[in-house]
């Protein structure tokens, strides 16, 4: 594994247990992370974004399970490679990863926190953990992320209970518990989805200064291709369970190659250019379920650009666009014979 | 805090003024007073007694007057610590209940921390192993433990205790120390016996609580932040005592004055089944014997502990949970929340103890 990079998965397969079957609900997924950079996972809901992610702290739902690939990881506080995807969930090895070297925010800041414990006991409990701190420094330590986020009279907050502060106020409180045992990498699932637009930007605007404080590596789950332009450097796009698309997020979302990340950039309404305003074009039909996931290329029940005998019979490889843009799509290789 | 907790109190007493209202009315209820069961007595006995001597009777025991009179009559001598006069034993209410209530008291008490102690641990053991061969037992056991009436189950218990050890598991001492006055010795024979009744009495409420424990660990184990905090690297048991169990067992909390209710309405047949000194056969025949006062005295006391359980856990609840302690409902609020709660209490318990005659 190259040095600067942080985290490599490859070929990632994680199953669903349903009556003894099992049923693929991420496929042949790879994905790479630098230090120090945002990646974005972007896909519609149900793709398999969330369920990535939580492979990465083997954080799965007891019913799903990693089938098999790799999820490595260049740990900084341990000094050599470490191998998550082997690691037993319930183990003491993961637990030293968790919330130490990565750590992990939600979608819904409502609950994300314990009604019953205040903030300042939640926040204190991982320093506790990861750092070697005495209860007062521990303190000390919550006061101050609580300050770093932006939250007005962190001292006082610090007592409070979670239902006391607004959705907003929270998001930060939880950001501000991620990173207070200085993660190389922090997931944000959908992290501004629950909130409202202003505070959406601001909450934004708050990772984007963090991360340049804090040098953390990002992956950040969305579905909104302007939170994409705004902060990644890199793009996953996903589909299915699969990976349809990635590389630098600057030339895909310039240079969308996949039919079905240039029906999602048309679908994203713009402001400010309301002179050449063009009707926005929803994509048609639903994404299919899981129990009937066409054979070949997941996206050929809605694609407008099939090619005839060979999308709805075997599923396109990843082939590169140029050195920092993939796409898995028969349309720009013609050449490719039967994929092994 | 100290808000909720006077009007808590205020509502227990508004409450204890009403149970006296209906319980007075209830006992009168059914046809026949105490003079009249007194004169079928006499007559089994072959005494015929005269109208006037009924009659008489009746004013000496001031069962002519109206009922209200009688009633605040009652309730002012209450107020003043004066439980009123036993016809039936010839000797005041208190010395009569005396010797029997803290039997009563430890019975119910015993019985109430059998039913949580148990069901709590094995209600989280059954929530985290989920369709476990235990959880399965468990259920078994537990659906057997409702649906068993409890006199039949003191009847199996009478049975086998009896074909297996030869010795009888009713009452609460031994024949040696039946009289005898309280030692250490005595005291360990109570506790020699009062497995017996604990068993009986609390196997239903400890099977429910099993059940309520183990959905609400369910609902919980679910929730983001659990999820949220297992990401920050928590150890498995520390995180499921610190957070799902510990929401979870708030709503269990709150079922204390509930379960007690259970048990000091379900006590009466079984301490005449297991023939328990306590007050529940003499509950019972007060009842059979209209012996007003001593009736209404043990109503009155039994509520109470009722309402003490319910109020204490209300307490524990409020002293638990944040969001109920700020939230600072307004005093009707939790007036109407105590009628609510009680009412349906109430009328069980009434039910139970008027189906006795
Ligand atoms: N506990 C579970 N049991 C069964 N299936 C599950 C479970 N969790 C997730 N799945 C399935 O896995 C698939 C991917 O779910 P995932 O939560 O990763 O979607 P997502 O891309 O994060 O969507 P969203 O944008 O709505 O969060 C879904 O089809 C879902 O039904
Ligand atoms: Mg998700």
């Amino acid at each position: 594994m190259n040095q600067d990079i942080l985290l490599e998965i490859k070929n990632l397969y994680i199953c669903v247990e349903l009556d003894g079957d099992s049923l693929p609900i991420v496929e042949d997924v790879s994905l790479s992370l630098r230090t120090g950079e945002i990646l974005a996972l972007v896909g519609e809901s149900g793709c398999g974004k969330s369920v990535t992610a939580q492979s990465v702290m083997q954080l799965l739902p007891k019913q799903l399970k990693i089938e098999s690939g790799e999820i490595k990881m260049n740990s900084h506080k341990q000094g050599k490679i470490i191998d998550i995807a082997n690691m037993n969930p319930r183990g003491s090895e993961i637990r030293k990863i968790r919330g130490n070297e990565i750590a992990m925010i939600f979608q819904e800041p409502m609950n994300s926190f314990s009604p019953l414990h205040t903030i300042g006991n939640q926040l204190m409990e991982v320093i506790r953990i990861h750092r070697k701190t005495s209860k007062s420094e521990a303190k000390e330590i919550a006061v101050e992320m609580l300050d770093k986020v932006g939250i007005p009279g962190a001292a006082r907050v610090i007592d409070q209970y979670p239902h006391e502060l607004s959705g907003g106020m929270r998001q930060r409180a939880m950001i501000a518990k991620a990173l207070s045992c200085n993660p190389t990498l922090l997931i944000a699932d959908e992290p501004t989805t629950a909130l409202d637009v202003t505070i959406q930007a601001q909450v934004l605007t708050l990772m984007q200064g963090l991360q340049s404080e804090f040098g953390m590596a990002i992956i950040f789950i969305t579905h909104d291709l302007g939170v994409v332009a705004q902060v990644a450097d890199q793009v996953a796009i996903m589909y299915l369970g699969n990976i349809i698309e990635q590389g630098s997020a600057r030339e895909i979302l310039k240079d969308p190659k996949h039919p079905y990340t240039v029906n999602l950039i048309e679908a994203v309404p713009r402001l400010g250019r309301l002179e050449g305003r063009k009707a926005l074009i929803p994509i048609q039909g639903s994404v299919p379920s899981l129990y009937d996931r066409p054979v070949g290329c997941p996206f050929v029940t809605r694609c407008t650009r099939v090619i005839n005998n060979r999308c709805e019979e075997t599923m396109p490889r990843l082939i590169s666009m140029s050195t920092d843009h993939q796409v898995a799509c028969f349309l720009y290789n013609p050449s490719e014979g039967e994929s092994s | 805090m100290l808000g909720i907790i006077s009007n808590r109190l205020l509502s227990a007493c508004l409450m204890m003024l009403a149970i006296s209202v209906v319980a007075f009315i209830l006992i009168q209820l059914p046809p026949g007073d105490f003079v009249d069961s007194y004169v079928n007595h006499k007559q089994q006995g072959g005494v015929t007694m005269t109208q006037d001597e009924v009659a008489q009777m009746r004013s000496v025991l001031g069962l002519d007057r109206p009922m209200y009179v009688q009633y605040f009559d009652w309730v002012g001598r209450i107020v003043r610590g004066d439980l009123g006069f036993s016809w039936e034993y010839h000797r005041p209410v208190s010395e009569v209940i005396g010797e029997r209530l803290p039997l009563t008291m430890m019975l119910a008490f015993t019985t109430l921390v059998f039913t949580y102690v148990l069901a709590i641990p094995i209600g989280i053991y059954s929530a985290v192993r989920q369709y476990s061969l235990a959880d399965n037992t468990f259920t078994v056991i537990g659906y057997i433990g409702l649906a068993t009436p409890n006199f039949m189950f003191a009847l199996v218990l009478l049975y086998l205790a009896h074909v297996f050890f030869g010795t009888s598991a009713g009452g609460l001492f031994s024949p040696e120390f039946q009289d005898a006055a309280w030692s250490w010795p005595r005291f360990v024979n109570l506790l020699a016996h009062l497995w017996v009744p604990v068993l009986v009495l609390g196997t239903a409420g400890t099977a429910f609580q099993i059940r309520t424990m183990r959905a609400m660990l369910l609902d919980e184990l679910n929730k983001l932040y659990v999820t949220a905090a297992r990401a920050s690297g928590l150890s498995e048991i520390r995180l499921l005592l610190k957070y799902p169990v510990r929401v979870a067992i708030n709503p269990i909390i709150s079922t204390i004055g509930w379960e007690l209710t259970n048990i000091i309405s379900g006590a009466p047949i079984v301490g005449i089944v297991l023939s328990l000194p306590d007050t529940g056969p003499l509950f019972v025949d007060s009842l059979l014997n209209s012996d007003l006062y001593l009736a209404g005295a043990l109503i009155l006391i039994y509520c109470g502990l009722v309402i003490i359980g319910t109020l204490i856990s209300d307490l524990l609840l409020v002293a638990l949970d944040p969001r109920i302690r700020m939230g600072g409902k307004s005093s009707w609020c939790f007036t109407r929340h105590i009628i609510l709660k009680y009412t349906p209490q109430f009328l069980v318990f009434c039910y139970r103890s008027s189906g006795l005659r």
